[in-house]
């Protein structure tokens, strides 16, 4: 249930959130034991590449939060820098980017063979995004470089 | 003593937390001067290893906590993991990918999320792990007591 914008709702969706009741983390794509790859994007070479969803719309029905993201480089550690963004709107899925969109993230990546394991990045807060919303994201590189994301959302705060 | 919903308990529960007041962290399993190598979870191959194991048992924590994240020891490089936690009922509490090589083996603090996650005292928590292949990671648990 989304709180309403009342103060005694902000109260309380703030004290939840901040004293972590009711917070629950979840990957998406869902995994089954098996850890997820995430959604392979392809950067454009000098420009950016084509969008991808990680969440098509009306697949997370309730509202979420987005929380995070895993990266999986599919290139198996190979160099690669690359710029992603993401956003909510824009261009369909499969159309080039850039989203032309307020964004979610924007971040840089540097990844080597010799930093072949990610942690979870992490938003310092939460974005709130209404039931159904969609999330997508396109990615930039100096060269075509594979990667794949997972994001990490919240339920119930 | 969990903070009532009202205005003055806001504001007290915020500033405590935000400035860290009265927030203490321990790890379980608890350790003793020696590093711990946590609780020892076995992945399936290509789906979830061995059951729920608890990271946390019933009544271990007699206060009301918060779980903050995770400590991670690799027994067994060059792998990919899920680790998944829950609170024993199960309802998944959080869930990441980890991926560890034989050259990044120590790994360090993986956050819950941003926000930490409520337990109420005596609660049990308990992970288990899934991978591409049968592997071995050992987990402990970091967790604050005190945030109100």
């Amino acid at each position: 249930m989304t709180t309403g914008l009342s103060y005694a709702g902000i109260q309380a969706a703030t004290h939840d959130a901040i004293s972590g009741r009711r917070v629950r983390y979840r990957l998406y794509p869902a995994t089954t034991g098996v850890p997820a790859v995430g959604i392979s994007v392809v950067s454009g070479a000098g420009a950016w590449g084509n969008v991808a969803d990680i969440v098509v719309a009306g697949a997370l029905a309730a509202d979420f939060w987005v929380c995070g993201f895993q990266l999986n480089s599919l290139a198996g550690g190979a160099v690669q820098i690359m710029e992603i963004l993401i956003s909510s709107t824009g261009p369909a899925a499969g159309n080039p980017g850039p989203v032309t969109v307020p964004f979610l993230l924007e971040a840089r990546f540097d990844l080597t063979l010799v930093t072949p394991e990610f942690t979870p990045i992490m938003l310092p807060y939460p974005v709130f995004k209404v039931g159904g919303s969609r999330v997508a994201y396109c990615a930039g590189g100096a060269a075509a470089r594979s990667l794949a994301v997972t994001m990490i959302y919240a339920l119930g705060l | 003593m969990v903070t009532p919903l009202n205005y003055a308990g806001i504001q007290a529960a915020n500033y405590n937390n935000i400035t860290g007041r009265r927030a203490r962290y321990a790890l379980i399993p608890a350790t003793t001067g020696v590093p711990g190598v946590g609780v020892i979870l076995t992945c399936g191959a290509g789906a979830w290893g061995a059951a729920y194991a608890d990271l946390a048992a019933a009544k271990a924590i007699v206060l009301d906590f918060w779980i903050c994240g995770f400590f991670i020891d690799t027994t067994d490089a060059a792998a990919v993991y899920e680790l998944q936690v829950s609170d024993g009922t199960p309802v998944v509490l959080c869930e990441h990918r980890v991926e560890l090589a034989a050259i990044t083996a120590n790994m360090g603090y993986l956050r819950a999320g941003p926000y930490p996650i409520f337990m109420v005292a005596n609660a049990q928590v308990q992970a288990r792990l899934g991978g591409a292949g049968t592997k071995v990671l050992g987990v402990s648990m970091l967790y604050a007591t005190g945030l109100e």
